[in-house]
């Protein structure tokens, strides 16, 4: 009984050793900057991953999260401060003795060799180097981990895209690494198959407890699979946090903006009073009411940011007091997505705002259509305040 | 298939005859049964039982042999090694020149290379044989070789290494291991191509042999000037089928390799 008491509590814990200032981070960044000749590509970094996380870089093409894998996994070596596996710093340690794996972008399988032999290949060069009955055992566990114990006789160019995915991660696995890093696993696979593999990614990692890094361009991607996002842009890190953290409280503009859609207001805030601000962002109409950030005081140029679906659309005036934000508008624009719709509302002062509403029934808000005057309103929670 | 247009024919058949009239000449005179190489006076394949007894062209053509397969073995080598720094290295103090000089032998008159070769031998007083004709043909061969791996290193896929040194290579298992089998047929075109070069070569070998090393192009020349006979024919004819055969073997392997690749990568697809 006790035991299963115990099994019960920890089932229900949430998995959050970054807010548990006790747990002691898998991977440290103090203080790491990365040039190449004149470019900086990373920027004074300094972050914890903790072990079993699935952690995601996020950013732009060029914004340095490519670099900070390839230093973790060994092929590029800081130019400033240090990075510690496990309490170790990694300097001067080679790839080939770090017990970090890499999933390549391109997979870089070995043509030559069979899957199996692909599977084999870190495995014949660790300590089970003499063991081949342990070797065969491990690299079955991987195929029949990967459903992949059909082809482990065929050659990479004689397998699928999506097979060959799996191929990839298999190889990377077997050597049952402290970390693994997946470089745009994802990338090369359709829309379709990249949804089914993303959630079998989550379900490996769980079953394998391994930590797995994951450098991605794809927002969606990051959300879906990850514990926690990095946001990056310029070398540097703008917000870690939870997805739903990072989608629901972004820190800037910068994030608010990469993650999903959103509407920025820009103008000046009133001194906040009773937690709540007024931002004026056009002449003639009503200040935005919103909550206001916690370290905000006095008055400020700000970015009211709000996610289309969290603005209503109403052909008439919305009589909820709870809706303390109203303002009239015209549609100019319409795209029916099936699931949902998105309206463009030109407000009177020239701003434009996305508003996204659920076709919950087949035959609903037919009523609004083009070139029609409209209300629009949220309420004094529904955004957020960014002073950058 | 469509057929050809009369125009298309000629030019085609004007085009073989142009390359191959030559050799098919010499290859039927070879079988010729007079000593007069013009004259035809019935077919016969005493030339080449003749050949075979000759025991200045049997070790004129066992010293080429083996200067072709050491000199090529050698050029493959050091050309493989010029090609991974020249690919490789990144920019390092000097690269550009280096690059330039490994190429200039390419386009160098084979008398020059030969010209500065001999001096060379001369003054540090080596004596002209069969190794000074070594040395010769893996400088000259030898940018061959590096000028192919070259191309083939290229296009190869750095992430291929570093898959391998990620799943715990020491560098250089990971270029036993990985590099050297996926460049092979680029090392292997490499070494037949120096292999070649080497076989008939004449103007450079004769500026490094000496006296007891002869070889068979140099051989063959010296035979020429006092008049064709019909044992050169019947050689050049032996030379001509290994070439081709060699040739037509090599094309056929690669168009059928290639073809299975296609038909594999197909049926993955369509699984």
């Amino acid at each position: 009984m006790p035991e299963n008491t115990q099994e019960n509590t920890r089932e229900n814990t949430v998995f959050a050793p970054w807010d548990d200032p006790e747990a002691a981070p898998l991977i440290e960044f103090r203080n790491v900057t990365k040039r190449f000749g004149t470019f900086t590509a990373i920027d004074d970094l300094t972050l914890d991953i903790y072990a079993r996380e699935f952690f995601a870089l996020l950013g732009p093409s060029g914004c340095g999260k490519t670099t900070i894998m390839r230093m973790l996994a060994g092929f590029e070596d800081p130019s400033e401060g240090e990075i510690r596996l496990g309490g170790a710093d990694l300097a001067g340690v080679p790839p080939n003795r770090r017990p970090v794996n890499m999933m390549f972008q391109s997979y870089a399988l070995f043509p030559h060799l069979s899957v199996w032999d692909n599977i084999a290949f870190g495995l014949r060069r660790s300590d089970m180097a003499r063991d081949k009955a342990r070797i065969a055992a491990r690299v079955e566990e991987m195929l029949k981990l990967t459903r992949l114990e059909k082809f482990a006789r065929r050659k990479p160019h004689q397998i699928s895209g999506g097979q060959r995915q799996r191929v990839a991660l298999a190889r990377s696995l077997a050597k049952a690494p402290r970390l693994l890093l997946l470089d745009e696993p994802l990338g090369a696979l359709d829309k379709k198959l990249r949804q089914e593999t993303q959630f079998e990614l989550m379900d490996i990692q769980e079953r394998t407890g391994t930590t797995f890094v994951i450098v991605t361009h794809d927002q969606e991607e990051a959300m879906t699979v990850a514990s926690r996002v990095a946001v990056m842009d310029h070398g540097k890190i703008v917000q870690v946090d939870t997805p739903a953290s990072i989608y629901e409280a972004p820190n800037s503009v910068y994030v608010a903006d990469f993650i999903g859609e959103i509407n920025i207001f820009k103008g000046r805030a009133s001194a906040p009073k009773d937690g709540f601000c007024e931002i004026g962002f056009a002449e003639g109409l009503a200040p935005i009411r919103a909550r206001a950030p916690e370290d905000m005081q006095g008055e400020a140029e700000v970015s009211f940011a709000i996610r289309p679906e969290k603005v209503e659309i109403s052909p008439e005036r919305p009589q909820a007091r709870e809706r303390a934000n109203a303002y009239p508008g015209k549609v100019i624009d319409i795209a029916y997505l099936g699931n949902i719709s998105t309206y463009h509302v030109a407000l009177a002062g020239g701003q434009k705002v996305k508003v996204q509403a659920a076709n919950t029934r087949r035959i609903q808000r037919r009523s609004i259509t083009w070139d029609q005057q409209v209300w629009i309103s949220f309420t004094d929670t529904a955004g957020v305040v960014l002073t950058r | 298939m469509r057929r050809l247009s009369w125009f298309n024919l000629t030019s085609l058949t004007l085009g073989l005859a142009f390359l191959y009239l030559p050799m098919v000449i010499l290859v039927i005179y070879s079988f010729n049964g007079g000593k007069l190489v013009t004259v035809w006076a019935g077919f016969s394949t005493k030339w080449y039982g003749a050949l075979f007894h000759d025991k200045a062209f049997l070790k004129a053509a066992w010293i080429t042999l083996k200067v072709a397969v050491i000199s090529s073995t050698v050029a493959t080598l050091l050309g493989t090694m010029a090609a991974l720094v020249l690919v490789r290295a990144g920019r390092f103090f000097g690269r550009t020149l280096f690059s330039g000089m490994i190429y200039a032998p390419l386009v160098m008159p084979d008398v020059i290379t030969g010209l500065a070769l001999l001096l060379l031998f001369i003054a540090i007083g080596l004596d002209r044989g069969v190794f000074t004709i070594i040395l010769a043909h893996i400088t000259f061969s030898m940018c061959f070789v590096s000028v192919v791996v070259a191309s083939r290193l290229q296009s190869f896929d750095r992430s291929l290494e570093e898959a391998a040194l990620d799943l715990g290579c020491t560098p250089l298992d990971a270029f036993r291991s990985v590099t050297l089998p996926i460049i092979a047929p680029a090392v292997i075109s490499g070494w037949l191509l120096a292999f070649t070069l080497s076989l008939d070569d004449l103007v450079i070998s004769s500026f490094t042999s000496g006296p007891s090393s002869t070889t068979l192009p140099i051989k063959i020349f010296s035979a020429v000037r006092l008049g064709v006979n019909p044992e050169i024919n019947a050689l050049s004819t032996i030379m001509i089928a290994i070439v081709s055969t060699g040739v037509i073997t090599a094309s056929l392997l690669s168009k059928r390799s290639i073809a299975r690749r296609a038909r594999e990568e197909q049926e993955a697809f369509a699984s």
